[in-house]
C-alpha cells in the first residue's frame, strides 16, 4: 500500500512532467498501442459483422424452421419435397430458391417460394398478410411475375406492372411487378432489394428446374428432434445435408479459416509492433531518468516502488491506448467493411449489412490487449528501474561506466539454443481448423527466434566491430577508429536500437516474402494452367463459384467463329465433401487438358483415362492435405442424382480458392448435377490469327444473347494479381508502422546516448576534436549500427520468412508455396537501415556537438 | 518513528573492521582496509583525507548504498548485514539522512517537493509531507523559496534544500559527502553554520566528509583517513554539545 502511494507520487511528480516535456514521443507511444488495439478490434468487428450478419441472414431466411435440407452448389432435388412431409414428426416442409441478380438499378435478391402454399414455414417467412397480390391468377400464370418489397418499390419509384430487367443466368429477362411484400423477415434483408417469385417461375428464371436451394422444415411440438433428424437423414441420404439453420454459419467459419488466420497474423504483427513501441518508450524514459531514479533510491524509495511506478505508467499507456484504439478500430473497420464484405460475399457467401457497433467483447479485448501489451513491454524497464545503479549516478563524475564484463559467450549459447528451438518449433506437424491454434504455433517459435537473435546481437556487434577493425586497421581516419572503439566498449548496451530494428525489418521482410511467395506461386500456376487465349466470363471479372453464370450452350455459338480453334465450357460450384464445403470444377478433356496443364503432385497410372471417363477426379493438394487424401482413395460427392463415388485420380496444385477444389470431367458433371450453366468458356485461337479480331467476333456473336465479358490471358492474369494485391494491401500498412518504430528506436537511442555521453564528448572536444570531427565520429557509429541492424534483420527475417512460407503456410492452408525471398527489398532494407540510422542520429548529434565545451563538461 | 532519543544507548552509527575492495580486471584495490569508527549521539564528526583515501566509499557503506567486503556497519545498534535491500531503503528514509556534494535534487521538482521526497517514499499523505517539508525549509532559511526549482536556486540554496531533505525525516544521523565541495567559500560557510546549528538545535548527529580544514573545524571531532584507514583523531574545540553531554 505504501509502495503504491509512493509509486503514484512518482508518476504524478516525476513521470508525468517527463512525458509533458516529451509530448511527441508520448503521443507516438500511445499511437503504437492504439494502432495495435485498433487492428485487433477492427478484425474482430469485421469478423463478427461478416460472419454474424451471414448467420443472421441465414436464420432470417429460415424463419422459424427447426431443420434445413441443403446441398450447396448442386441444389436439393425437388422430389424430396414429396417424401419429407411423410416423415413422422414433421409438420411442414417448404422449398426455397434464392439468387441475387444484377439489374440496371442495382442488385436484386429473388426468393422463389410457393407463394400461395399454406405451409406453416412459409407463413412465418412471408406471412400472407404481408404479401399483397391483387390478381393471384395472373401472378401464377405468368412466369415473369414478381412481388416486390414495398421499400424497393418506393426507392426505385416503380408502378404496378412496371418492368424490371434482370441479368439471369440464361441471359436478360424482364420481370413484371404484380404484387408487393412488406419489408419484414427475409423481405427486409439486403436493404429491401428483394423480390418474391413463385417457385416454378424462379426455377425457370434461374435455369434450375427441379432444384431447390433449401427445404425448411418445422417439427411437430411433441416430436423428438434427434429421432426426426435421423429419419430425415435417411430419406435425403447422399442427395443433401440436414442441419439446423444455425449450423450453416459454422460452415462459413471453416471456409473463412485462411482469411481469419491471415487477419489474425496481421493483428499479431500489430501487437508485436505495439509491444516494441511501448517497450522502447519506457526503456528510453527510464534511461533518461536513471539519475532521478538513483536519487529517489538514495533518499529512501524502495526498488519495488520504482518498478511499480513503471508498471503503472505502462498501464496508463495501455489503458489510454486501448480506449483510443477502440475508436480507431471502429473507424478502420468502417473503412474496410465494404471491401471485406465484398470479398467474402464474392468468394464465399452473401450477407446483409452487419453492425459495426462496439460490443463488450471488443472493448474487453482491446483493454486486455492494451494492458497486456503495455505490461509485457514494461517488464524489462521496470526491472532496470528497480536495479538502477545508485552509486554510479550519484557521483559527481558520472559516466565512467565501470560495469562487469558482459557475458557474451553465455548469451551466444542461449541465443543459439533459442534459435534452434524456434526453428524446430516450425517443424511440428499438426492439423487444425482453428485460427488461434495456427497463430499460436506460428507466433511462439517466431518469438523464440526473435529472442535468440536478440541474445546474439551483442556478440554479433562485437564480432562485426572486430572484423572492421581488422579490415580498416590503423589506416582508417581517427573518427572511424573512435566510432569503432566506442562500439566495442560496451556491446551489450549498444545493442539498444538493434533489437527493435531487427524485429521491425524482419517484419517487413516477412510480409514482403509472404506476398512475393504467394504471388509467384499463384501467378505461376495461373500462367501454367490457364493457357487459353481468351476467357469468356459472365461477370465483369474472375469466375467464382458464387458468381455470375451463362448457359453452357453459348459454347456452340463460339465454336463456328473464324479463328477459334477450340472452346471448353467450365463450371464452378460449391459442393460438400463430408462436412467441408469445397469448389467443384468441371473441365473437358484428358490429362493434361489440351493446354490446361495442372502441375501433378501424385497420380494413378491411368489417371488421364479414368478422368476422361468421368470415374476419377482431380483433388487440389491443399484439400488432400487437410483431408488426408491420396491418389487411389475414393470420395463420395452429393450430386443432384444422389450420392456418387469417385476415385481420386491425381493430386494437383490448384490455387482456385483456398477452400480446396475438386475437378471433374465436364460431361459427367452435367449428367449427375443436371446443370447446364457455365462460369467460363476457355477459347483457344488458331495459330497465326489476330486474337483481338477473334475477340471482337466473339463479342458480336454473344452480345444479343448474354451479358459476358471477354478477357485475354493477360487481362486474366492482371485481374488475378490485382485481386491478390488488394487482399495483401493491409500487410503493407503494418510494415510501414514497423519501419516507423525502427526509426523511432534509433532516434531515441541516440537522444539518450548523446545525453549520457556529454561528458565524454566534452572531453574529446576539450582535448582534440572540433565539433565536425566529433559529429562525424558519432554518425559513423550510427551508420555502423544501422548497417548491422539491417544485416541482422535480413538474417532473422529471411529465416522466419522461409519457415513461415515453407512450413506454416502449408500447415494452415495446405498449399505448398514456392519460397521467394525478396532480394531487392533485403538489399534496400540494409541501405535504408544505414541511412535511417544516420538521419535519426543526426539531430541529437548535431545538437550535442555544437554545444559549448564547458556546457558539455559541467554536469548540473 | 521517533523511537530514538538522545539517551538511547546504541551509537547512531558505528563501523567495525570495514573492508571494501574493488576488482578491476586482475587488479584489486582496497578502498577501505579495516576501518573502525563510532559516532556518538548528537556528535558532529568530520572526515578528512586525501583524494582516493576511501572517504566516499566509507559513506556509501554507512548509508547502505553499498555493502562491505568484510566488517559490519551498525545503525543505532542494528547491523546492516541483517537488512535486505528493502530494509536498507527503509533505513534511509527513516534513520539516516544523506547529503551529496552534487546536491542530487530532482531537477523537475520545486524545493518543497524535493524535500517531500523521502516522506513520499515512506507513503506519507500529501498534507503531512507538505507541512513537514515547509517547516523544514523554513528551518534552513528557505521559507521564501518553496516553489523554486533547483535551477532557480544558487548552489548554497540548493545544498540547503538537500540538507532539509536529509533532516525532514528526523534521522538519528545525517551523513554528508563534501557538502561544500561545489560551493564558494561564503555559501560554504553558510551551509556549515546551518549544519552546526541543526546539530545543536535538533540534536542530530552528523558525519561530514570534507577536505577543507576550515570546514572540518566546525566539527566536534576530526577523523583523518589515509589508504582506507583512520590515521588520526583530533578534537578542535570543546563544543557546547559535548560539554552538555559530559554534564548529563
Ligand atoms: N566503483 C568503484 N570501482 C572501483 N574502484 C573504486 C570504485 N569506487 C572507488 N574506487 C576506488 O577506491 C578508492 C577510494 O575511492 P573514494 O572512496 O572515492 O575516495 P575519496 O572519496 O576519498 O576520494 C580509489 O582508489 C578509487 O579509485
Ligand atoms: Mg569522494
Amino acid at each position: 500500500m505504501k509502495a503504491l502511494r509512493a509509486a503514484l507520487w512518482l508518476i504524478e511528480d516525476v513521470a508525468l512532467p517527463y512525458h509533458r516535456r516529451h509530448v511527441a514521443r508520448a503521443a507516438l507511444t500511445l499511437l503504437g498501442v492504439a494502432i495495435g488495439c485498433a487492428i485487433v478490434v477492427a478484425v474482430e468487428l469485421l469478423n463478427r459483422s461478416v460472419v454474424g450478419s451471414f448467420r443472421e441472414t441465414v436464420e432470417t431466411i429460415a424463419g422459424s424452421a427447426d431443420l434445413q435440407v441443403t446441398n450447396p452448389g448442386a441444389g436439393v432435388p425437388e422430389v424430396l419435397l414429396e417424401a419429407i412431409p411423410e416423415i413422422p414428426g414433421i409438420t411442414s416442409a417448404a422449398g426455397l430458391l434464392q439468387a441475387t441478380l444484377p439489374t440496371p438499378r442495382g442488385e436484386l435478391t429473388i426468393f422463389g417460394v410457393d407463394v400461395f402454399g399454406d405451409q406453416v414455414v412459409r407463413a412465418r417467412q412471408f406471412p400472407p398478410e404481408a404479401v399483397t397480390i391483387p390478381d393471384e391468377f395472373a401472378f401464377t400464370n405468368a412466369l415473369d411475375s414478381v412481388a416486390l418489397s414495398t421499400a424497393l418499390l418506393e426507392r426505385w419509384d416503380l408502378a404496378p406492372e412496371a418492368a424490371i430487367e434482370v441479368a439471369a443466368p440464361a441471359g436478360r429477362r424482364v420481370l413484371r411487378v404484380r404484387g408487393t411484400v412488406e419489408p419484414r423477415g427475409p423481405a427486409a434483408l439486403y436493404d429491401g432489394a428483394v423480390a418474391l417469385l413463385d417457385l416454378p417461375a424462379a426455377q425457370q428464371l434461374l435455369g434450375r428446374v427441379g432444384l431447390l436451394d433449401q427445404i425448411d422444415i418445422v417439427l411437430a411440438e411433441d416430436a423428438e428432434p434427434v429421432v426426426v433428424r435421423a429419419a430425415l437423414e435417411r430419406v435425403v441420404a447422399g442427395r443433401a445435408r440436414v442441419h439446423a439453420p444455425r449450423e450453416r454459419a459454422t460452415g462459413l467459419d471453416g471456409m473463412l479459416l485462411n482469411l481469419r488466420t491471415f487477419l489474425s497474423l496481421v493483428s499479431l504483427e500489430a501487437i508485436v509492433v505495439g509491444i516494441f513501441l511501448v517497450h522502447h518508450a519506457l526503456a528510453t524514459a527510464i534511461a533518461h531518468r536513471r539519475r532521478e531514479l538513483a536519487i529517489c533510491r538514495a533518499v529512501g524509495f524502495a526498488p519495488r516502488a520504482l518498478a511499480l511506478a513503471v508498471a503503472l505508467e505502462a498501464l496508463a499507456f495501455g489503458l489510454v491506448g486501448a480506449v483510443v484504439g477502440c475508436g480507431l478500430g471502429v473507424g478502420l473497420a468502417e473503412l474496410a467493411l465494404d471491401a471485406v464484405r465484398g470479398a467474402v460475399g464474392a468468394i464465399y457467401a452473401r450477407s446483409g449489412a452487419g453492425s459495426l457497433e462496439l460490443g463488450v467483447r471488443q472493448v474487453m479485448l482491446a483493454l486486455l490487449l492494451g494492458v497486456g501489451t503495455a505490461l509485457a513491454a514494461a517488464v524489462a524497464p521496470a526491472r532496470s528501474a528497480a536495479r538502477v545503479p545508485v552509486l554510479r549516478h550519484l557521483r559527481r563524475d558520472d559516466g565512467d561506466g565501470r560495469e562487469g564484463a558482459p557475458r557474451l559467450r553465455a548469451m551466444v549459447v542461449a541465443g543459439a539454443a533459442l534459435i534452434g528451438l524456434g526453428t524446430a518449433g516450425f517443424f511440428i506437424e499438426y492439423r487444425s481448423t482453428s485460427a488461434l491454434v495456427h497463430l499460436f504455433l506460428m507466433a511462439v517459435p517466431a518469438a523464440l527466434l526473435a529472442l535468440g537473435f536478440a541474445l546474439i546481437v551483442p556478440a554479433a556487434l562485437a564480432g562485426f566491430v572486430a572484423l572492421l577493425r581488422k579490415l580498416v586497421g590503423e589506416r582508417a581516419p581517427i573518427t572511424v577508429q573512435l566510432a569503432l572503439e566506442s562500439l566495442a566498449r560496451d556491446p551489450v548496451r549498444r545493442r539498444g536500437p538493434l533489437t527493435p530494428m531487427l524485429v521491425a525489418f524482419a517484419l517487413v521482410l516477412l510480409g514482403a516474402s509472404m506476398v512475393a511467395s504467394l504471388r509467384a506461386s499463384i501467378l505461376g500456376w495461373v500462367e501454367r494452367t490457364l493457357a487459353a487465349d481468351l476467357y469468356v466470363v459472365a461477370g465483369p471479372s474472375l469466375p467464382l463459384p458464387s458468381g455470375e453464370t451463362f448457359p453452357a450452350a453459348l459454347e456452340a455459338r463460339v465454336v463456328p467463329i473464324d479463328g477459334v480453334a477450340k472452346v471448353a465450357a467450365s463450371r464452378l460450384v460449391y459442393t460438400q465433401l463430408g462436412e467441408r464445403t469445397v469448389v467443384l470444377r468441371s473441365l473437358r478433356g484428358r490429362l493434361p487438358f489440351d493446354g490446361l496443364d495442372y502441375p501433378v503432385r501424385e497420380a494413378l497410372p491411368d489417371a488421364a483415362e479414368s478422368f476422361a471417363r468421368g470415374e476419377a477426379v482431380l483433388v487440389s493438394d491443399d484439400l488432400a492435405h487437410r483431408e488426408g487424401l491420396r491418389a487411389g482413395d475414393t470420395i463420395e460427392l452429393a450430386t443432384a442424382s444422389g450420392p456418387r463415388r469417385f476415385t481420386v485420380g491425381a493430386l494437383v496444385v490448384d490455387f482456385t480458392l483456398d477452400v480446396g477444389t475438386i475437378t471433374l470431367e465436364e460431361a459427367t458433371y452435367r449428367r449427375f448435377w443436371k446443370d447446364d450453366l457455365a462460369n467460363v468458356l476457355y477459347v483457344w485461337t488458331e495459330s497465326g490469327v489476330a486474337v483481338p479480331a477473334v475477340r471482337r467476333a466473339i463479342e458480336q456473336a454473344l452480345e444479343p444473347v448474354a451479358k459476358t465479358s471477354i478477357l485475354t490471358a493477360g487481362q486474366f492474369e492482371r485481374d488475378v494479381s490485382g485481386a491478390l494485391d488488394g487482399a495483401l494491401r493491409l500487410t503493407w500498412a503494418i510494415e510501414l508502422v514497423a519501419l516507423g518504430i525502427a526509426l523511432i528506436g534509433v532516434v531515441n537511442f541516440f537522444l539518450v546516448e548523446v545525453s549520457d555521453r556529454r561528458r565524454e564528448m566534452g572531453l574529446l572536444r576539450a582535448v582534440a576534436f572540433g565539433p565536425r570531427a566529433l559529429g562525424r565520429s558519432l554518425l559513423t557509429e550510427a551508420a555502423l549500427l544501422g548497417l548491422l541492424g539491417g544485416l541482422l534483420g535480413v538474417a532473422y527475417g529471411g529465416l522466419v520468412s522461409w519457415l513461415v512460407v515453407s512450413r506454416s503456410a502449408r500447415l494452415v492452408s495446405g498449399w505448398s508455396l514456392d519460397f521467394v525471398f525478396p532480394l531487392g527489398l533485403a538489399a534496400t532494407t540494409v541501405v535504408v537501415a544505414t541511412v535511417a540510422a544516420v538521419l535519426a542520429a543526426g539531430f541529437p548529434v548535431r545538437r550535442a556537438s555544437a554545444r559549448a565545451v564547458a556546457e558539455l563538461v559541467s554536469m548540473e | 518513528m521517533q523511537i530514538l532519543s538522545p539517551e538511547a544507548k546504541a551509537a547512531p552509527l558505528e563501523a567495525r573492521g570495514l573492508i571494501k575492495s574493488y576488482r578491476l580486471g586482475s587488479v584489486e584495490t582496497r578502498a577501505l582496509d579495516g576501518l573502525d569508527l563510532r559516532i556518538e549521539p548528537r556528535e558532529f564528526v568530520s572526515v578528512m583525507g586525501p583524494s582516493g583515501s576511501g572517504k566516499s566509499t566509507l559513506l556509501n557503506l554507512l548509508v547502505g548504498l553499498d555493502r562491505p567486503s568484510a566488517g559490519e556497519v551498525l545503525v543505532e545498534g542494528v547491523p546492516l548485514s541483517t537488512l535486505d535491500e528493502d530494509g536498507l531503503t527503509a533505513l534511509r528514509r527513516t534513520r539516516v539522512g544523506v547529503v551529496f556534494q552534487a546536491f542530487n535534487l530532482l531537477p523537475g521538482l520545486a524545493a518543497q517537493e524535493n524535500v517531500e521526497l523521502p516522506l513520499r517514499a515512506a507513503g506519507a499523505s500529501r498534507r503531512e509531507a507538505t507541512e513537514r517539508a515547509r517547516a523544514m525549509l523554513v528551518a534552513v532559511g528557505l521559507g521564501e523559496r518553496l516553489r523554486h526549482r533547483p535551477d532557480e536556486l544558487s548552489g548554497g540554496q540548493a545544498q540547503r534544500v538537500a540538507i532539509a531533505r536529509a533532516l525532514v525525516i528526523e534521522p538519528a544521523i545525517v551523513v554528508a559527502d563534501e557538502p561544500t565541495g561545489s560551493l564558494d567559500s561564503e555559501s560554504g560557510t553558510g551551509v556549515l553554520r546551518l549544519l552546526r546549528r541543526l546539530n545543536e538545535e535538533q540534536g542530530v548527529a552528523i558525519l561530514m566528509v570534507t577536505h577543507a580544514p576550515a570546514a572540518a573545524a566546525h566539527a566536534d571531532r576530526i577523523v583523518t583517513m589515509c589508504d582506507g584507514r583512520v590515521v588520526s583523531e583530533d578534537r578542535p574545540r570543546a563544543t557546547p554539545s559535548v560539554a552538555m553531554r559530559g554534564l548529563a
